[in-house]
């Protein structure tokens, strides 16, 4: 069970709705230069985790849970991410972005929240 | 290019090919001292560091940067000289807490200076102290080692918060903003042509520089201190920072070794006699408890003392005591910031035990110790204490600190050795009663950074804060004849302005560095030297921009120029109103004048019937110029006072005089009906007012367009003491006629300055624009490059990106933009890129359109490549038209 805290570093933690599947690349934040020659440079600031959390139909009710996350309901972030598989390490993470394609009422399909590393 | 890191540490081989690389690991670090702290030394890689507080590593809130650095002047566009003053200003992007979640975390709130819950709240946040480190990080993740260069040293200029998109920007300047001092330099009659006193100071715009920088704590050797009784900085010229012109005189035999017109004060042979105390030390009057004179002198030798290089492993110099074989190794090759030397210091004490002993460490980099006894197994090898770095550049200090009693002499011998120049300097101390002799012979010439007297009772070096040099400059190119005060009448300039209009005046430059030093450049450092690094199309280069225009041509150059007169002696003021003093009353007259006065005599004579004879004054007569007055015991002329008492204080153009009254009765300051021996005064004079003041005006020439049209001819000699009118303006003129002929005449007039004193000077000036700029040279901007931290102003690259455009050349950089952005993905446009501004170091080695005599290579056609066909450009152009 993936578990958010808006707390600092543990605090209460809330359960998010069970993901179908989670992604979790590690990232590059820099950027790439193109020389004249055609090389390119790559400038690394940071590497860092990006969690994709897919979610499958989702219940209204579980919905707000997640878009909680992303409105500012639960403050401004950044907030604790317990990482079922390494949750002995919480990540402090961002929210980048969530998605919803779902056009039923009363249910929720396509929900993707994406995180990542601070 | 910064060679050596935030602290000194030399730049690893990782670090540069990290630079240069395809993957690069960049880190950096922004502090601000929000509270303060007078001694505030961050440390990028521990985060903290001397007087650093929570809070002040902002790094964790930046979301990019934007620096710039710029040196603009009043060259024209596009020409290959830049010159004028830099500018370096940051921009940062704040975010909120990354880790924090609380409402006090967000960036609105963080930086509002309304919120109380900030800890940021309630700091003097404009103006405080921005840091900004910038480097690679060679380790690897599990074991980083981020090494740093120092990016940005400034101020902090604004905080702007924006609440709807919660970021702010902090704005911050480089300490040019902080040199607001007006500075008022005292009165130097320095050109040769004055001869007065037959003393040749000789100075060049580098001393004033140096002075007004000096004034700010911007200091390229040491300042005064609290004991300092005379200190000559050399840097420009003769004339002491601190301590008399007499002073320099009397132990420095000043016009036996300094040259008219010195470019830079030089010791050579005809120095042997030494720096001579002779009369020094008496006045001094110091001394320690068992009745031992003290005195103390430093000697800085200049950076320009090019000392051996001890070995490409080991470069250093070498200081060698010849009879007791202790040594010391300075290690270090020229560096960027700081100029001033490490040093060494020796005292001899011959009242105690025969000692001598180099026992001071400074900046904590040389600790050395020596005995004088011959056995070698008491000698203590200087050593360094592993934290010489090379940017220390070559120069060494040496101090003596003599204490003498009354029986004993010494003798002390020692060497400087290097791999080019040998240096013999024997110190020799006589003892008598009035007489403490002290010289050091070199038998080569040796520039001579400052001499420095004190009358430190101990050997102080330990106790000494003598900070690295936080300031470097070039030897000036503009002469300087005079130079004046501000009028206390008119508004003077800051330091900034100041130093700025002069190098301006000469084509130079003056900048700040990112670690807070200053740095002047004159026109020929600028453009001369080799290479500090290759920028290449593979690696480097990402876009880059020529042009040619007609507007960089400059083929006919003027610079008028602004000699002054100094007026033989004579009346420089003359009171038109009684003044009355009650009895035993002292009033003090505040004289203003329209143009400076030097030589006012302190003395008052009572004028004799007929009156001053002021001719008699000048040639050998001027110890003879005198202030006069009568005074009478009624207003409208009584019986005379002669016993008024007068104190002189010059203050440039401000004279004031305070008079005294000692008698019981009032006296008026006019004719009385007769002189003191009872001689009638004659009637017109009677009751008139008599106080005046005698001086030498120092005055700047009158406009040319004064001077009838036609007839105006240019003084050779102005300045020439009994010249009893101003004397016109001139003008150096400088005409290519080759290059007027091919791409017309190109003018341009130098601004006038009042740094622009000496026709030679001005010649030169105007010659060396012409020779540089009479030939279309292209520019190559803006370059848009694969961000170094390393980069710096005046930096000279290599500019290879001949695969696409043939452009082979050296470059100097006169701006650089510097951003740091992240692109979330890593995979956008981000990371560390530069725009840099670039003028060529030398016209192209191929040919120049129009340049029908140029013979070098690519000068005949069929030498000449195909012309490219632009449709095979690098991008694959697509064609508009048929083929």
């Amino acid at each position: 069970m993936t578990t958010v805290s808006a707390g600092a570093s543990g605090g209460t933690y809330t359960n998010l709705p069970e993901a179908e599947s989670v992604s979790r690349p590690i990232s590059i934040v820099g950027g790439v230069q193109t020389t004249l020659y055609g090389n390119t440079v790559q400038d690394i600031f940071a590497r860092k985790h990006t969690f994709t959390l897919n979610f499958g139909l989702l219940t209204d009710t579980e919905f707000i849970l997640v878009k909680g996350w992303m409105d500012g309901t639960n403050g401004p972030g950044p907030f604790w991410l317990k990482d079922p598989r390494d949750t002995a390490n919480p990540k402090n993470v961002i929210v980048l972005g969530l998605t919803d394609d779902s056009p039923m009422s009363g249910w929720r399909d396509g929900v993707t929240l994406t995180l990542q590393e601070v | 290019m910064q060679a050596s890191g935030w602290d000194g540490t030399p730049l690893s081989s990782g670090f540069n090919a990290m630079a240069s690389g395809y993957v690069r690991q960049i880190v950096f670090k922004v502090f601000v001292n929000w509270t303060r702290q007078a001694a505030w030394t961050p440390n990028p890689v521990t985060g903290s560091g001397t007087g650093v507080q929570a809070g002040d590593d902002i790094t964790q809130y930046v979301l990019s940067m934007n620096e710039q650095r710029d040196i603009t002047g009043d060259t024209p566009d596009g020409a290959r000289l830049v010159t004028g003053q830099g500018v370096a200003s940051i921009s940062i992007d704040l975010g909120g807490s990354p880790t924090s979640s609380a409402a006090s975390g967000m960036a609105a709130m963080l930086w509002s200076p309304f919120a109380s819950a900030s800890p940021y709240y309630g700091r003097k946040r404009i103006g405080a102290q921005v840091a900004v480190f910038v480097g690679f990080d060679t380790g690897t993740i599990a074991s980083p080692h981020p090494e740093y260069v120092t990016k940005f040293t400034g101020y902090v200029r604004s905080l702007n918060l924006s609440a709807d998109n919660s970021r702010a920007t902090l704005e911050a300047l480089d300490p040019s903003d902080r040199l607001r001092q007006v500075i008022n330099f005292p009165m130097v009659l320095s050109g040769d042509a004055f001869g007065i006193d037959n003393q040749r100071w000789g100075m060049n715009s580098q001393w004033p520089i140096d002075y007004a920088l000096r004034q700010n704590g911007y200091l390229t050797s040491p300042g005064v201190r609290a004991n300092s009784l005379f200190l000559m900085t050399c840097h420009g010229s003769l004339w002491p920072e601190y301590g008399t012109g007499q002073d320099c005189f009397a132990y420095t035999y000043a016009d036996d070794f300094v040259s008219p017109r010195l470019t830079r004060p030089y010791f050579n042979d005809r120095f042997g006699d030494g720096l001579g105390m002779a009369n020094y030390a008496p006045e001094v009057n110091t001394f320690d408890a068992t009745q031992r004179r003290q005195i103390q002198a430093e000697y800085h030798f200049g950076q320009n003392m090019r000392l051996g290089i001890g070995g490409t492993a080991t470069p250093g110099i070498q200081l060698e005591f010849r009879d007791y074989s202790p040594w010391l190794i300075v290690s270090g090759a020229a560096g960027d910031d700081n100029s001033m030397m490490d040093i060494a210091a020796i005292t001899i004490d011959p009242g105690i035990s025969q000692s001598v002993t180099i026992q001071r460490r400074f900046d904590g980099k040389i600790a050395l110790s020596v005995q004088l006894d011959g056995n070698a197994a008491n000698d203590t090898v200087i050593t360094s204490n592993g934290s010489i770095t090379n940017s220390d550049p070559p120069g060494i200090y040496i101090g003596a600190h003599l204490r003498l009693n009354s029986t004993t002499s010494v003798t002390a011998t020692f060497n400087i050795n290097g791999r080019i120049e040998t240096v013999n300097a024997t110190l020799t101390i006589p003892w008598a009663n009035t007489n403490i002799g002290f010289g050091w012979f070199l038998n080569y010439w040796m520039g001579v950074r400052d001499i420095h007297i004190t009358n430190d009772n101990t050997p102080n070096w330990a106790s000494q804060t003598w900070n690295a040099a936080n300031s470097s400059l070039s030897e000036g190119l503009n002469e300087l004849d005079v130079l004046l005060p501000t009028k206390q009448t008119e508004q003077g300039l800051d330091a900034w302005s100041t130093v700025s209009d002069i190098a301006n005046a000469e084509f130079g430059a003056a900048w700040f560095t990112e670690k807070g030093s200053v740095l002047f450049r004159n026109r020929r450092a600028l453009l001369k030297g080799g290479y500090d690094l290759a920028l290449t199309g593979a690696k480097h280069v990402k876009s880059v921009e020529t042009s040619e225009t007609v507007d960089s041509i400059v083929n006919h150059a003027t610079a008028q120029l602004t000699p002054y007169v100094v007026q033989p002696y004579s009346w420089v003021w003359a009171s038109s109103s009684q003044h009355g003093l009650h009895s035993h009353e002292t009033i003090t007259t505040r004289i203003v004048l329209d143009d400076p006065a030097y030589g006012v005599p302190t003395t008052f004579t009572w004028v004799p019937i007929g009156g001053i004879n002021t001719s008699s004054w000048n040639g050998s007569g001027a110890a003879n110029a005198t202030n006069g007055y009568r005074a009478s015991r009624t207003p409208e002329g009584g019986a005379p006072v002669t016993n008024l008492q007068f104190v002189v204080s010059v203050l440039t153009n401000v004279i004031e005089v305070t008079v005294t009254n000692p008698n019981a009765f009032p006296v008026y300051m006019v004719s009385p009906t007769q002189d003191g021996s009872g001689n009638p005064i004659p009637a017109a004079s009677v009751g008139q007012p008599m106080f005046q003041v005698a001086g030498r005006l120092v005055q700047a020439a009158a406009p040319i367009a004064a001077v009838t049209e036609g007839t105006a001819t240019q003084q050779a000699n102005a300045g020439a003491i009994g010249v009893s009118t101003k004397t016109t303006s001139q003008t150096a003129d400088t005409l290519d006629s080759t290059s007027v002929a091919d791409y017309g005449e190109q003018l341009y007039p130098v601004p006038d300055s009042i740094w622009i004193q000496h026709a030679e000077s001005a010649q030169d000036t105007t010659n060396e624009l012409v020779a540089e700029l009479a030939l279309p040279i292209p520019t190559v901007q803006p370059i848009e490059l694969v961000g170094n931290p390393c980069l710096q102003l005046s930096d000279r690259g290599l500019l290879d990106t001949s695969l696409v455009n043939g452009l082979s050349q050296g470059a100097y950089v006169v701006g650089i933009t510097t951003d740091i952005t992240a692109d979330p993905s890593g995979t956008g446009e981000g990371g560390l890129a530069q725009t840099v501004q670039a003028r060529m170091t030398a016209p192209p080695g191929a040919w120049i359109l129009g340049d029908q005599d140029y013979t070098g290579a690519g000068a005949t056609h069929s030498s000449l490549s195909r012309l490219p066909d632009p449709a095979h450009g690098i991008t694959g152009t697509t064609r508009l038209g048929h083929i």
